[in-house]
């Protein structure tokens, strides 16, 4: 199972920082968190950049990972 | 990109491409522009730092014969009072809005207010004299210390804060807070030997651009509007002006003026949906420019920040613990830059246990905006300060402190992800062999040195190469340049295609002209919009082989393409690009490549940067008198345009570092709101600066590239406050380290 790692204020909200999901896909993803952890809105999770390992990914919807992966919601980075 | 590689053009000191135009005087920047029947826009800004506004009255200024058109807040259709009754309002665009024209109460003294748009410059000035506004003052709170302050007035009644344990219950002037962690602080803080706790500040500061904010726009009721100005992204200053003024995109086109200078400040909208409403209702081209003044009073600075760092070690020099409190200005609206520092505030160091709270707070200033790696600088001042303090203490020299624990790849970063590939090891192995880090030091010279991170970012670029019958070609992208990058697009598609650059003719084009492409910022255009160019120009490659193919009756696998030559392997023949493009017509038409891309990949970039200050004991002056900048640039296309970068960002970071700070009255009015008291450096105030280019390639780019645009700026706080406190034998904590408070530490130690 992948591990979603969760830190910053989406630690605080989901209370713990790391969690096995089964999901293989972003989409997939989101849906299992509505169900594991509903204290985390998809809406305020689509706002965050995702990251598989180690590497953000620009379009989540055409990404999928592996059973070993490990995951990551971050704060979007703009810049000057 | 795993192993080195040859190239042809790329690592070349090419011509720039739009060098002739800018050094003659023949480039359009933002205030160039003019169109018949052009009138003049004005702004009419508050006189106060904090105050309701009462009533306002543009019927005198209405009258005028002079006057066309008068625009005030209510003007935004998507924001004014109809759209927030029907809840269709977004927090964010109702900031934008009340920072572009006040809505109902004044935040920082010289917010716009009303403007008004007349026949000729000096009318429009004119004509805010008759507009009658009535403020009720209130107290203006103009530090971090007295905006947290329990008594502190409020600035906006109902912003509660973001990011608490628990959700706020009263309201404040903090937007929000974010805390970030790994492993176990306080367990780390047990195991230390020696441990540094210091406080430190920066002051707000302003990019510097040369070229105030300027527009020219023409509203069109039959086709799209126009909107001319100088911007780092005129797709976003699109979809802002369509959001604020409740217009399709499709309505509107942004054409992307030169500019002069942006650095993060030229990434967002002022004048140009105020043009437009103008525009709108006088039914003529309107132009609006900023005078200097009205730049350092209201346009977008970079933050001021309060940081608290708390380091503990092993005397042998291995980090066990970090720890940072960190404070950011917002302005007068939510939004500092206090997320990316926290983020970065201890990237360079592969620690086991960290904990950083970040605290994003507002004041009675003008809204920041971003500035080169934003939010980086302050919080890596006050880490980079308090790592050199503790080599210091634990007496070892600060760059084996840093190589001992320096972030690599693998390392676990306090915001979630692992690095890949990074070049800071090798950063500090070129600073320690540096003939600077080896020379030694004079009478009152102190040295200072300083690691400093930025991510770096991808996104979405879009280019299309034409090749014209002749073989020479256009290369249209969507990334305003400003720092030379067309000149690395035109290398990169010449090192595909095997052409001259100087064959390839790079265009900016307008929102109309060349698909989506996000604001050149974050260090991305190279990378990112440089990847969209390599792409187009394999698609146009592999034209360029079945051209030939078909030219001689063959397929295109039996078509070998290199050095511009098309070589036939069933056979002799060879057709050059020119001669294929010369025969398109009879083969298939124009020959064309096109990419849209979101570029992944990013490769993160860390600097080290040393600095030698000279101070006068009895004045307090401080002069650079060597600096050095190295910094990894995974492959320099353009290694003149990449020490450019390295260069620009050093001085930025000296300036901020020595001299730059917004000087406030206690009624919040800048007093040195000019470049004569406001004092960026000059060429004649620093030496040389020294570059090295280390290439640890970005194994997601072609050619291996990152970033270079922001990295640069972050280390000079540091590096340069390091050396001020070594060459007066005092600890600095606050910058900038001018010359009346290094005088001020002198005085207190004797």
């Amino acid at each position: 199972m992948a591990t979603l790692r969760l830190s910053g204020n989406l630690e605080t909200l989901a209370g713990r920082n790391c969690i096995e999901v089964t999901a293989l896909s972003y989409r997939d993803l989101l849906q299992e968190l509505t169900v594991l952890l509903p204290c985390l809105p998809s809406e305020a999770l689509t706002e965050l950049a995702f990251v598989i390992d180690g590497e953000i990914v620009d379009q989540p919807f055409l990404a999928t990972f592996e059973p070993h992966s490990e995951l990551h919601f971050i704060q979007k980075i703009a810049a000057g | 990109m795993s192993e080195a590689r040859a190239f042809k053009h790329i690592g070349q000191r090419t011509i720039r491409p739009d060098g002739f135009d800018k050094v003659t005087g023949k480039a359009n920047y933002g205030a160039d522009m003019s169109m018949p029947g052009m009138i003049w826009g004005a702004i009419l800004r508050s006189p106060h730092a904090h105050a309701n506004i009462l009533s306002l009255d543009t019927t005198r200024a209405e009258a005028s014969p002079d006057v066309l058109a008068v625009a005030t807040f209510q003007d935004f259709p998507s924001v004014n009072d109809a759209a927030a009754a029907a809840g269709t309002l977004k927090s964010s665009l109702m900031e934008t809005a009340e920072n572009i024209l006040a809505k109902n109460k004044v935040l920082y003294h010289g917010q716009a207010v009303a403007a008004v748009a007349a026949r000729t410059e000096a009318a429009a000035t004119a004509a805010l004299a008759l507009i009658d506004v009535e403020y009720e003052p209130l107290t203006p709170v103009l530090t971090i210390d007295a905006a947290i302050a329990d008594d502190a007035p409020l600035l906006h009644p109902t912003m509660m804060t973001q990011g608490l344990l628990e959700p706020a219950t009263e309201p404040s002037n903090i937007a929000a807070r974010m805390e970030l962690k790994k492993g176990d602080i306080e367990a780390g803080f047990a195991e230390a030997e020696v441990i540094v706790e210091r406080s430190y500040n920066t002051p707000t500061v302003h990019q510097g651009y040369i070229e105030p904010h300027a527009t020219v726009v023409r509203f069109d009721d039959n086709g799209p509007s126009t909107i001319w100005c100088p911007t780092q992204g005129h797709f976003d200053v699109r979809a802002r002006v369509a959001q604020l003024l409740n217009l399709e995109l499709g309505q509107l086109k942004v054409v992307a003026s030169e500019i002069g200078g942006g650095f993060g400040g030229k990434t967002t909208v002022y004048l140009e949906p105020v043009a437009l409403i103008l525009s709108k209702k006088s039914g003529r081209p309107v132009k609006m420019t900023m005078t200097r003044e009205d730049v350092f009073r209201a346009s977008g600075p970079a933050s001021a920040s309060q940081s608290t760092i708390k380091i503990g070690a092993k005397m042998d020099g291995t980090i066990t613990a970090m720890q940072a409190t960190l404070h950011y200005e917002a302005g007068a609206f939510s939004g500092s830059p206090m997320g990316p520092g926290c983020m970065t505030v201890f990237t360079p160091y592969d620690v086991e246990n960290l904990y950083v709270e970040g605290f994003d707070v507002v004041v009675n200033k003008p809204k920041v905006a971003a500035y080169r790696a934003p939010g980086a600088p302050q919080s890596e001042f006050a880490a980079e300060m308090a790592v050199n303090e503790l080599a210091a203490k634990i007496g070892m020299d600060p760059i084996d402190l840093r190589l001992k624990n320096a972030a690599k790849e693998g390392t676990q970063t306090i915001y979630g992800p692992k690095l890949k590939v990074v070049g800071l090891e090798a950063c500090l192995e070129a600073a320690k062999n540096s003939d600077h880090y080896r020379s030694s030091l004079g009478e009152h010279v102190g040295r200072g040195l300083a690691a400093g991170f930025w991510f770096n970012i991808g996104g979405q670029s879009s280019v299309i190469i034409n090749l014209n019958p002749d073989g020479t070609g256009t290369i249209l992208e969507g990334s305003p340049d400003i720092g030379g990058s067309r000149a690395s697009m035109q290398m990169m598609a010449a090192e595909v295609l095997g052409i001259a650059p100087g064959k390839l003719n790079p265009i900016v084009a307008d929102t109309e002209h060349v698909a989506y492409n996000q604001t050149t910022g974050g260090s991305r255009t190279t990378f990112a919009t440089g990847m969209a160019v390599i792409e187009a120009a394999e698609s146009v490659v592999d034209q360029l082989k079945s051209r030939a193919a078909a030219m001689w009756n063959v397929t295109a696998e039996q078509v070998e393409y290199s050095d511009g030559v098309a070589a036939n392997l069933a056979g002799e023949d060879r057709l050059s690009l020119a001669e294929i493009c010369a025969n398109a017509e009879k083969t298939g038409g124009q020959i064309s490549g096109t990419a849209n891309i979101n570029a992944r990949g990013a490769g993160p970039s860390f600097a080290v940067h040393i600095c030698d200050v000279k101070v006068d004991p009895d004045t307090g002056k401080t002069d650079v008198v060597r600096y050095t900048a190295i910094q990894d640039a995974g492959k320099a296309i353009h290694p003149s345009y990449v020490e450019g970068q390295f260069q620009g960002g050093a001085v930025q970071g000296i300036g901020w570092a020595l001299n730059e700070e917004y000087v406030y009255s206690a009624e919040g009015v800048m007093e040195n709101a000019g470049f004569l008291d406001y004092r960026i450096p000059l060429a004649s105030d620093l030496p040389p600066i020294e570059t090295i280019i280390v290439e640890v390639p970005n194994s997601f780019h072609p050619f291996g590239v990152r970033g270079v645009g922001e990295t640069g700026i972050v280390p000079p706080l540091a590096a340069v406050g390091t050396a001020v406190a070594e060459a007066i034998g005092m600890p600095v904590t606050s910058l900038p380290c001018s010359p009346p408070k290094v005088l001020e530490l002198l005085l207190s130690k004797s």
